[in-house]
């Protein structure tokens, strides 16, 4: 027995965000402070809906609802499927959307931009809610070219400074670049699997996993999936337009770490039965992930500026969520997806208060035993509850992989060793070599972001036509 | 050789400034041109205090020996800045009403008195005819120094300026970080320009930007900064006669940066350390642009300075202002004007004769604060026996406090002096044990702070912190969303309890040990009690009020604060003047002097909310039982008179109820959480008996004097070299963030990245942000602080007034060269100070 209220009013706040995304800016320019109550009233409603659906979810599974509009001419239906995944991705995003309009309620009040940003936020938060919702892949990406639209209107609701530019300009092209390889590997989904819909689509890859025949195209769309997914979320090579994005005001910076990032992410976790089916995506996940994890946290080190630690510290932290996927398992990467989004979305909005929160003890004391001991088993025991219920919520919307040892004695085990080698071995065994020459070096590299910034700038420019420097 | 040295040197040369060009440098003698020029800078370029400590400075504190116009013209010379609103403001307050025709008359008839050879050849029908008509355009293309970048950039459509830039904010704030990264630089400890040289052999940065060969370039710098600023200079083939204008348009290309470096250089010099790290900034920024330079495609000569220089660079370009510039001046003449006239109505209505001495009940003392005008305003109103006076907010106790658990604190005393003695936290009011308990406890906990940050920063154990501990910040988030009025809570005091929190205060008997000695402190009672001007008639209260803001998830809270304590809350000082001055002892001796206290008599420290208008009596727990009576009393008038000054201020606010209020200064996303010193235009020295009912919105200065307690003119002498200084330097802030916020305010609070814990970005990179942010001065419509020079009225006659100009330069600098205007107020008379060193009667045009 579902409980069709509340999947109805996440359906009538995400039409209604919609709306609002789309109407023009000069009807609205008068009534930002309306706009902006609006807004956050609707992604609440949205998330304690998604909550509440939620509770269902992890009842029947999950929900499927269809709308049919009309029969003739053409069969027209919209056709939401709800399961654990999209319960995680609805409840964070409609979240943390909803503090950050708050939020800007006040906090852009003052500018100009304050009616430009509700509508972008507005329509970013919609396509999302749309992306999680979907019932096929198609649905998704329509949910994620919108993402991309809706972004960029956010992006350029503050014009004016020519570093912004530059900055959107690079993230745009990434994006357009991620469209293109999902709307690739929607064709050949299509024409390898006959549907894009999700619950024939992975009833066909559980048999085909059963009877070991894999059709040819099924390492192209994994890997082409991947792809996408690496650009949207900020993975390397594609990783180098989120530290650009700082230029952005407060709250978009907020929404852009606590929210949209996770959308590449989302679609590995979702496609994760027709990925799974290849090796070759899942090592390139794997590596990119390690590679965007160890870039973005030893940058992190270096960076003097909050909002630019904090850009560096997503770019770990996703390349984590990347290299979890990787090796399958899902429930972690679940887990970590949420609780990214919330600490993020704190972190960046009270990036301001750094002065009101700083010790006046330095930083890099050796720690003592008995309290990391303590903060770890904490740690472990809050962690290994969280996962269960993950867990049941997600059963049935990801692969349980075959193998013997369980994903959670795995990811604990990573856990456990990376917990006392970071915070225990390493700071003393670095700390007597950090006048070492190749130490220096190490140190100016990282500061400088491995200078991975300058190819795709190189690129951005010669696309545009801009000239990078003197010639 | 010490930065002071250099000066002596520079200065005993500075009769030989005019060199032949291309004079031989001798290699072991230092270049005297070149020294001057160094010195020059560090003059001209004006500190800029960290975030924590921030003070307001006048951005054109080294040039104020030179006259308001001509700073102007020298600055707009060397970068692209501008010290006069633009025409179309004026043309707004024409066309609004609030500027006349017969103001702008008026005030082109001063200018042609004061500056005869500037405005002579400017007819007053030109100056209307620019203003209403169109047919004057601005000249688009500027004529001045400078980089090689910004002339490359201009030249070829590139950006390398912005490289540029963000290259040595990402070296600067690296270098100069307090604690934001974990892995710090390893060049932290040698002079900026060394740890600049090491990197960046080692940076691929500028190389694979296109400036090939950079490294090995900077490998061929001299290892010593000033002389690798000769070196360039001479590859640059800057002529001798254009060393120190071009060195002063180097150092503003990156502004901030120059700025920050020279705060750290004179925080040096006071502790007697030589520091060249300015000149290092210099060589740095240099080499950049000289490697540019040496770029196959860039063609010289490069247009680096003007191409009609006049090269007197003791007095700036000598050419004629644009009759653009001209202009504008004289309207912000006339606009001060009018509101030079409307305050000099209201004080002509002043009582001549001082009202019979009646014992009032209560005396209050404020900072000299403009909010705190309001606050006085409002209490007088509450009830007859209240008196109130004005002083600066520090009350003449220079202390450094340091807050509990720590090993150093911060100075809470103008910026201008340095702190004599120590003030350790403690734990008043507790015994001993306990407090030991406490005390261990505490620095337990703040043991585990640097280890919490090891655990969420370090590389590995970064990347569980967010499975694992995300979900407590889902509370966090919403307790912040729904009820908007959860503070950042404080590190420092993690897990105490309010009434912990309230027994914490200054430990006078451990500050006998650190330098409060009781000769210091019989020496401070005395000199605020008669620098106040309040030696006799003592009430049965007297609450020495300090004032502090309080606001949350605001990099620039310190703005908000006491200038007068060094950006910070002026608590403890109001807590150690008070403890001094209830000291029997100390009363004893100052009986012997002169002074006498009755027995009678309490002081009370007390703290104004600024934020709030909530004034907090503080230690109440030591005030005698025969007092209570009058507390109850001082607690009901404090709180009407709050209510009183936040129905003034929510309409100035636009807030719709008091609750409002309240929550603009819990809020963590209220970017506008008071409106700070804006509106600021006047400083009046007067009794308060001559201003008393006086409404001035919020807007003065008010500092107490009485002429006739001052023999010597020595409190007349230190108000105006002290107070009034300050005056003027948070004035001119407000002043140049409202006119200029590109080149002198901090940009946009919405992209505020802050950068090493002591500094704020916009957003990416560019320059470090000095000055005001656009929010405090601006309300999304219109400027809320109007920009006007300040107005100095001093009740005293001309002659004393004229002795303090003559004995300060500062001073007389300050009011000759129009960086304020000042106003002698004898009886019901009013006279102006010129330019040209004379008094002239100014009448009050009544309405």
């Amino acid at each position: 027995m579902v409980f069709w209220l509340p999947v109805a009013l996440l359906i009538a706040s995400m039409l209604a965000l919609f709306a609002v995304g789309i109407v023009p800016i000069r009807l609205m320019k008068q009534s930002s402070q309306d706009l902006g109550r609006l807004v956050t009233v609707l992604a609440w409603s949205s998330a304690s809906a998604a909550i509440t659906i939620g509770v269902q979810v992890a009842a029947v599974g999950v929900i499927e609802a269809t709308w049919t509009l009309s029969n003739r001419p053409l069969p027209v239906s919209f056709k939401v499927h709800i399961d654990g995944v999209a319960i995680a991705m609805l409840v964070s995003i409609s979240f943390v959307a909803g503090v950050i309009a708050r939020f800007s309620s006040i906090y852009l009040r003052k500018d100009a931009a304050q009616a430009r940003f509700f509508r972008g936020l507005s329509l970013t938060l919609a396509a999302m809610l749309l992306l999680a919702l979907s019932s096929s892949l198609l649905m998704l990406a329509g949910g994620w070219i919108a993402t991309g639209i809706g972004l960029q209107s956010l992006l350029t609701a503050c014009p004016g400074r020519t570093v912004t530019t530059w900055a959107a300009r690079k993230r745009a092209l990434t994006s357009r670049l991620g469209d293109a390889l999902l709307i690739t590997a929607l064709a050949l989904t299509y024409q390898c699997f006959g549907t894009v819909e999700f619950p024939e689509l992975f009833q066909q890859t559980s048999d085909l996993l059963q009877s070991n025949r894999l059709p040819a195209g099924t390492a192209a769309i994994g890997v082409l999936l991947v792809l996408a997914a690496l650009t949207k979320s900020a993975q390397f090579p594609f990783h180098s337009w989120l530290p650009a994005m700082i230029e952005t005001p407060t709250p978009v910076l907020a929404l852009l770490n606590a929210g949209v990032i996770n959308v590449g992410a989302f679609l590995v976790i979702r496609m994760s039965p027709v990925i799974s089916l290849s090796p070759m995506a899942l090592s390139l996940l794997t590596l990119s992930g390690a590679v965007t994890a160890i870039v973005g946290s030893v940058t992190m080190l270096t960076q003097t500026s909050i909002k630019r630690s904090l850009a560096c510290s997503t770019l770990a932290q996703i390349g984590f969520l990347m290299v979890l996927c990787g090796l399958e398992a899902y429930t972690a990467a679940l887990l970590h997806l949420i609780g990214h989004s919330v600490y993020k979305a704190f972190a960046i909005l009270s990036s301001g208060s750094v002065l009101e929160t700083r010790t006046t003890v330095g930083a890099l004391d050796y720690p003592a035993w008995s309290r990391t001991v303590g903060h770890g088993m904490l740690a472990i025991v809050g962690y290994v509850v969280a996962y269960q219920l993950v867990d049941r919520l997600a059963a049935n919307a990801i692969p349980q992989p075959a193998g013997s040892l369980s994903t959670l004695g795995i990811v604990l085990a990573i856990f456990v060793v990376s917990w006392f080698v970071g915070t225990i071995v390493i700071p003393p065994i670095a700390k007597p070599f950090a006048q070492h020459r190749w130490a220096r070096a190490a140190y100016v590299h990282a500061l400088n972001g491995f200078y991975l910034d300058i190819p795709a700038r190189r690129l951005t420019d010669w696309i545009y036509g801009q000239p990078l420097g003197a010639r | 050789m010490s930065a002071t040295q250099s000066r002596k040197r520079s200065l005993a040369t500075s009769k030989n400034n005019r060199l032949p060009l291309n004079a031989p440098a001798c290699a072991d003698e230092r270049d005297s041109l070149l020294e001057q020029a160094f010195s020059h800078v560090q003059v001209v370029i004006p500190p800029l205090w960290p975030l924590a400590d921030y003070v307001a400075v006048n951005p054109c504190v080294g040039l104020t020996d030179r006259s308001f116009l001509n700073a102007h013209l020298y600055l707009s010379s060397l970068r692209d800045c501008d010290l006069l609103m633009s025409r179309d403001y004026f043309r707004t307050r024409y066309s609004e009403g609030h500027l006349t025709a017969d103001q702008i008359a008026a005030a082109h008839a001063r200018c042609v008195f004061e500056y005869p050879d500037v405005f002579g050849q400017l007819p007053l029908s030109q100056l209307m005819k620019w203003l209403t008509e169109s047919a004057f355009e601005t000249p688009v293309r500027q004529n001045r120094f400078r980089t090689v970048a910004d002339a490359v950039d201009e030249c070829q459509g590139s950006t390398w300026s912005n490289h540029i830039i963000s290259d040595i904010t990402r070296h600067c704030a690296a270098h100069f970080d307090e604690g934001q990264a974990t892995w710090s630089s390893p060049w932290k400890d040698v002079p900026l320009y060394t740890a600049w040289r090491e990197a960046t052999q080692l940076s691929r940065r500028m190389d694979l930007l296109g400036l090939k060969g950079f490294q090995s370039f900077v490998a061929n710098l001299s290892a010593v900064p000033r002389r690798a600023v000769q070196d360039l200079l001479t590859l640059l083939e800057v002529p001798k006669s254009h060393w120190q204008p071009f060195l002063l348009c180097v150092a503003f290309s990156v502004a901030g940066w120059s700025s920050y470096v020279r705060y750290r250089v004179r925080k040096s010099e006071t502790e007697g350390q030589e520091n060249d790290d300015l000149i290092g900034l210099l060589a740095i920024r240099l080499a950049y642009d000289v490697a540019l330079a040496r770029l196959p495609g860039v063609t010289r000569p490069l247009p680096l300075w003007p191409t009609d220089a006049d090269l007197n660079c003791d007095q700036g370009p000598a050419g004629q202002p644009s009759v653009d510039v001209q202009a504008r001046y004289v309207l912000q003449v006339a606009a001060e004007g009018n509101y030079r006239q409307g305050l000099l109505r209201q004080l002509a209505s002043s009582p001549e004769a001082s009202p019979t001495l009646k014992r009032p009940l209560l005396q209050m003392v404020f900072c000299i604060d403009v909010r705190s005008e309001v606050l006085r305003r409002n209490i007088e109103s509450v009830a007859d026996s209240i008196e109130t006076l004005g002083f600066a907010g520090s009350f003449g106790m220079p202390l450094e406090y340091i807050p509990f658990g720590a090993t150093e604190g911060a100075a809470h005393c103008p910026a201008l002096l340095r702190p004599r003695f120590q003030v350790p936290e403690t734990l008043l009011d507790l015994d001993a044990d306990s407090a030991h308990r406490i005390d261990d406890e505490h620095t337990t906990s703040q043991d585990a702070r640097p280890l919490w940050k090891t655990f969420r920063t370090t590389a590995a154990s970064y990347l569980k912190i967010a499975s694992s501990f995300g979900w407590r910040y889902v509370g966090k988030l919403l307790s912040k969303s729904v009820h908007g009025n959860r503070h950042v809570s404080h590190n420092r005091l993690d897990g105490w309890d309010d009434q912990l929190k309230s027994y914490l205060g200054p430990d006078l008997i451990a500050a006998r040990n650190h330098g409060l000695t009781e000769e210091l402190r019989l020496e401070l009672a005395e000199g605020m009690l008669r620098n106040l001007g309040l030696t006799s008639n003592f009430a049965r209260v007297v609450i020495l009020c300090g004032h502090g803001a309080d606001v949350t998830n605001n990099p620039y809270r310190a703005t908000l604060n006491c200038g007068a304590c060094g950006g910070h809350s002026g608590k403890p000082n109001a807590r150690v003047a008070g403890a001094i001055l209830n000291d029997p002892q100390i009363r004893i001796s100052l009986n012997a002097r002169g002074i006498s206290i009755p027995a009678d008599t309490w002081f009370l420290p007390a703290l104004h909310n600024t934020t709030t208008d909530v004034v907090e009596l503080l230690d109440l727990p030591l005030v005698p039982p025969s007092h209570q009576s009058d507390i109850t009393k001082i607690e009901d008038w404090l709180r009407e008179a709050g209510r009183l000054s936040r129905n003034e201020r929510g309409l100035r606010m636009a807030s719709t109820d008091e609750a409002d209020i309240f929550r603009r200064s819990r809020d963590w996303s209220e970017v506008q959480p008071e409106w700070g010193l804006a509106g600021n235009a006047a400083f009046i020295v007067a009794p308060r008996w001559r201003t008393v009912g006086m409404n001035f919105g919020g807007r003065t200065f008010l500092h107490n004097y009485s002429r006739g307690l001052d023999p010597e003119l020595k409190v007349l002498e230190s108000i105006m070299s002290a107070a009034m200084v300050v005056g003027n330097w948070i004035n001119m802030q407000y002043y140049a963030s409202a006119v200029d916020p590109v080149a002198f305010g901090s940009g946009n609070k919405i992209s505020h990245n802050v950068v090493g814990q002591f500094g704020v970005l916009q957003g990416h990179g560019g320059d470090l942000k000095t000055g005001l942010p656009w929010q405090s001065v601006y309300d999304g419509n219109r400027l809320k602080h109007e920009p006007l020079r300040l107005l100095v009225v001093i009740d005293a006659d001309r002659s004393s007034l004229q002795q303090v100009i003559e004995r300060q330069k500062p001073v007389r600098d300050l009011v000759t060269n129009g960086w304020m205007s000042l106003i002698a107020w004898e009886g019901s008379d009013f006279y102006r100070w010129t330019a040209q060193a004379t008094w002239q009667m100014e009448s009050v045009v009544s309405d």
